[in-house]
């Protein structure tokens, strides 16, 4: 087993601040008894983590809210929290620098939500056990049967059949909360045992890379052809001058213009509407579009801000 | 009786009107009366704080330029600053857990690391408060560009700057380099730790 060492060792002398702050409940998890769960190791081998202990990714699967007598993954999804912030703000950094910082953040939060990490939880296999250690006991199981279930407690109860009762407070969670904080363990837990270098390779790999979201689809600008002018002159261009391309049927009920947008003899952009306004509009947007969505070869692109209008 | 009525009119000559353009001389100083882009004194605090950290002039000056400052016109740091406050965030959190394995058993730890340190106390060493006053432990608060409402220095934008160095070493070096650049100057330097305690202590 490797031990990610750092060279923060001097930090040593501050373990009073960090033994005052560090909260954790339950018994640790055997590696004997997790190693024998056959929900884990199907686990380890579907995300290919042969090299993670069984006994860490069993503490990934129980939520805080788990009535099961064993540590929870509290602190490491926060943690995994933390790595999936940094590692996919810094993955559409670096591939689309110019993107507006509002942007950015609703990118960032399309892959790291609660709803978005559950998605991946199901595609991953992971099944969830709400019942109650009562329920446990009545089934006749003990602790050690809930291991490799997705374990918590559920907010939403049937009390009898077709009447639910919802609760709120900490004791409780949701579904999608419960499975989307169990993938943020499972990533701390990676990071824990491979190191930052790969745990970069493991959320690129099964985080980022199976979704897909249309950048086109998500950046509205208010003013765009007051925000084109604003960037050409901050950009020393000259002023945007929109240009009718081409028009059909103007008197006609469905009339289409095509614009376009140029900065001197430099197109910028094209668009089209069913009015002169709405195709400059376009054009304005087309414009601003190939602008923020550039994508430069080199990593070290430092983009000089968005537009402020 | 004639009455003879009598207007008195009085005009103030303002110092801009609505609608003129202004000069750059007057949006394009720094409160402290510095011309943008500086003087060749302005990014020697900066340079100090950096240490063996090489960045080049235009990117230290970015650093200190708020959005605030000339209405966006000049580069400034809001993005650096968002992905350096991420980084900080992260390598907070990675010293916490590698140096607080002694305050749980073996058995609770994960690979030596303890993980369940509580997020005040991280979310702390990486706040406003604390990067305000390595801020100005730096004397970097006279070389920074930026305007608000009431002209007024807060402790988020002098955040913002420390914020946005990190991540300029970031992606001018790579995250080797910030990596290290948090652990020498931040945590050993400026003992982001003794600067959080007693702020912990007093929120608690």
């Amino acid at each position: 087993m490797r031990r990610v060492l750092g060279p923060w060792q001097f930090l040593r002398k501050q373990s009073s601040y960090l033994e005052a702050h560090t909260r954790v409940r339950g018994r640790p998890i055997q590696l004997s008894i997790a190693e024998k769960v056959p929900r884990i190791r199907a686990l380890q081998h579907r995300l290919q983590l042969n090299d993670i202990p069984a006994d860490a990714l069993a503490r990934s699967l129980i939520d805080g809210t788990s009535t099961l007598d064993y540590v929870n993954n509290t602190g490491l999804s926060r943690f995994g929290r933390t790595l999936l912030s940094f590692y996919a703000l810094r993955h559409f950094m670096i591939k689309y620098p110019r993107l507006p910082s509002h942007v950015l953040k609703h990118l960032v939060h399309q892959y790291t939500s609660m709803p978005a990490l559950a998605e991946h939880a199901k595609l991953w296999g992971i099944q969830p056990d709400n019942r109650s250690s009562l329920g446990r006991y009545l089934s006749g199981e003990e602790d050690t049967d809930g291991l490799g279930f997705l374990s918590y407690s559920d907010k939403i109860q049937e009390v009898e059949p077709g009447i639910q009762k919802i609760q709120s407070g900490s004791a409780v969670t949701s579904l999608t909360d419960a499975m989307g904080g169990c993938v943020r363990a499972i990533v701390a837990s990676v990071y824990a045992h491979r190191g930052l270098e790969l745990v970069e390779q493991f959320v690129s790999q099964y985080i980022i890379e199976p979704r897909q979201v249309d950048l086109t689809q998500i950046m509205a600008f208010s003013k765009p052809t007051r925000e084109l002018s604003v960037l050409c002159a901050r950009e020393g261009m000259e002023p945007p001058v929109s240009r009718l391309l081409a028009e059909s049927g103007r008197f006609s009920s469905q009339a289409v213009f095509v614009a376009g947008v140029f900065s001197g003899d430099m197109k910028l952009g094209e668009g089209q509407g069913t009015s002169l306004n709405e195709a400059r509009t376009r054009a304005a947007v087309n414009a601003l579009q190939g602008w923020y969505l550039f994508s430069p070869k080199v990593s070290n692109y430092v983009d000089a801000g968005e537009v402020v209008i | 009786m004639a009455y003879i009525q009598t207007r008195h009119v009085s005009s103030l000559a303002a110092v801009t009107a609505k609608g003129l353009r202004k000069l750059p001389e007057q949006y394009m100083r720094s409160v402290a009366g510095v011309m943008y882009p500086g003087e060749p004194t302005t990014l020697a605090p900066a340079k100090k704080f950096l240490g063996d950290f090489k960045l080049s002039d235009p990117l230290i000056l970015q650093c200190l330029v708020h959005k605030s400052f000339a209405h966006g016109k000049v580069p400034y740091n809001e993005k650096l600053a968002f992905i350096g406050s991420e980084l900080l965030r992260l390598e907070a959190a990675r010293a916490a857990a590698q140096a607080g394995n002694q305050a749980l058993p073996k058995e609770l730890t994960i690979n030596g690391q303890n993980f369940d340190i509580s997020s005040n106390a991280i979310e702390l060493l990486t706040s406003a408060q604390v990067l305000s006053k390595i801020c100005q432990n730096a004397g970097l608060d006279d070389t920074l560009f930026y305007k608000t409402p009431k002209r007024d220095l807060t402790s988020s934008i002098r955040a913002k700057t420390v914020n946005a160095f990190v991540g300029a070493v970031l992606l001018e070096s790579g995250s080797t380099a910030a990596f290290r650049f948090i652990d020498d100057r931040l945590m050993r330097e400026h003992n982001l730790f003794s600067i959080a305690e007693p702020l912990y202590r007093d929120s608690a």
